[in-house]
């Protein structure tokens, strides 16, 4: 399994371009004029991407960083549990090996 | 274990809380500060694209939210706030006049149609224009007039000059001939925001045409602190009875911040009074993120058509035209901070040389373009 700073990074590369790419087709789509035309028959389709889009950017936004911010701390605490195991499992040896 | 899943949820939690409470006022809105700058490649940017709007020339097949009442008000305000914006732009930076000028005609050519008065003619059983002299009401001619007065200013040599001057002068005229100070808007319809317009439009003709309004401006200043500004909040009220002027809605932030905006051209101090009211008393924030109330102090409601979806007692728009507000009063913190919002909404792409906000369509980019540039009092 991949390192999870990787898998984050390539869910937050995807989340982004997915979110460009929104943008952008939302505005070639011309989001309000179709959302102020009820009689148009693309219209839920329009406010159902739209209302994704947005699901999508306030999670981008407001979600994501804290995100990053727990994952990073999970792996440097981990690392430091490791490396604190590591510590103590040779510190248990040396003593075992000094045992008369 | 389950401690140990427990304490993982909080430091998780704890995380979100941690960088929403701090990271997106980071990310989101960079731009303001480039607009508070008069920055040259920002607002062209985005004027670009409201010149690409007007000169599509919006007409009211643009919109079709199912009232041609609405369709035809929403065509009209595109046009006239494209003027609007576009006239700011070229006053910051007089080198783009040549590139502007085209577009700003456009739109004064699609607002001075007969089509696009279809709304006014329906309500009103006669045109706007019909009966200058004579008439009455017609109230979101101000609008027009204030427009075509902009573009004047911008280009001396415009065709409209003269329809500028016979409409103002008419507005003028039933404005004084109201005892109480009311040109309606429809038949039995009076909104003080579009006095506000009709005011601005006098105002703004008499300062380039060197006539004296000052004393029924000064009248209309006294009466809309008198009876519309609202003593709780500072806000306007929405609406009023027009043969009595007693108020018939709530203050509103849609309506004020709009006329504050409208002020600005006739009466600097009333303006700053209404922006006062709305950056102090009106504005909320939440991690960075500015709005605008839509309701006064111990007044409630769900919204209209005038003020867009009210969330959280926040409306968009009193929290669009409030960027006007905070320019002039120079109040940084606070154009930061409702632009944020703006942007987080609105979302700005890029197309080509030119930017335009994603959820603004012909109307909303037309009025962010305005409110973004509006002049410092």
């Amino acid at each position: 399994m991949k390192h999870p700073l990787v898998r984050l990074l390539a869910l937050s590369l995807t989340l982004i371009a997915l979110h460009e790419v929104l943008a952008f087709g939302l505005d070639r789509a011309e989001l309000i004029e179709r959302l102020l035309s009820p009689g148009d028959p693309s219209v839920l389709l329009v406010l159902f991407v739209g209302v994704c889009f947005y699901a999508l950017r306030l999670g981008l936004f407001f979600v994501l960083p804290g995100v990053w911010l727990y994952t990073v701390l999970s792996v440097l605490l981990k690392a430091l549990r490791h490396r604190r195991e590591a510590a103590d499992r040779s510190l248990h040896a040396a003593s075992h090996r000094a045992r008369p | 274990m389950l401690r140990t899943q427990l304490t993982q949820a909080a430091l998780g939690l704890g995380c979100v809380l941690l960088t929403a409470a701090t990271g997106p006022r980071q990310l989101i809105g960079r731009d303001a500060d480039r607009y508070l700058e008069d920055d040259l490649e920002t607002e062209r940017a985005l004027a670009d694209s409201v010149a690409e709007y007007a000169s599509r020339a919006p007409s009211e097949e643009a919109f079709h939210t199912g009232s041609a009442r609405f369709d035809g008000e929403w065509a009209f305000g595109a046009a006239l706030m494209s003027i609007v914006g576009l006239a700011q732009v070229v006053e910051a930076h007089p080198e783009l006049r040549s590139r502007y000028v085209p577009a700003m005609e456009q739109a004064a050519e699609h607002l001075m149609r007969e089509e696009t008065f279809a709304f006014g003619r329906a309500a009103w059983g006669e045109g706007p224009l019909d009966d200058l002299q004579h008439g009455r009401g017609h109230a979101y001619m101000g609008y027009a007039a204030l427009a075509l007065g902009i573009l004047r200013e911008v280009h001396p040599e415009t065709r409209f000059a003269s329809v500028h001057d016979a409409l103002v002068d008419a507005l003028a005229y039933r404005l004084e001939a109201s005892e109480v100070g009311v040109v309606e808007t429809y038949p039995g319809e009076a909104y003080p925001c579009d006095i506000s317009s009709v005011i601005a439009a006098i105002g703004q003709h008499a300062r380039l045409t060197h006539r004296d309004r000052s004393a029924l401006i000064a009248r209309e200043s006294r009466i809309f602190r008198s009876q519309w500004v609202d003593g709780e909040s500072g806000y306007l009220v929405q609406s009023i009875d027009p043969e009595t002027g007693a108020p018939r809605d709530a203050p509103r932030g849609s309506g004020t911040a709009l006329g504050a905006f409208f002020w600005s051209f006739a009466d600097a101090t009333l303006s700053a009074d209404l922006d006062h009211a709305l950056l102090t008393q009106g504005r909320a924030e939440f991690v960075g993120f500015g709005g605008i109330r839509e309701y006064g102090q111990g007044h409630l409601g769900v919204g209209d058509i005038d003020s867009g979806p009210v969330l959280f007692g926040v409306s968009v728009s009193a929290t669009g035209f409030a960027l006007s507000a905070a320019r002039r009063a120079r109040d940084e913190d606070a154009f930061r901070s409702l632009f944020r919002t703006a942007a987080l909404f609105g979302v700005s792409v890029s197309h080509g040389e030119g930017a335009r906000f994603v959820s603004g369509g012909p109307l909303g980019n037309a009025i962010m373009l305005a409110m973004l540039t509006a002049r410092p009092l």
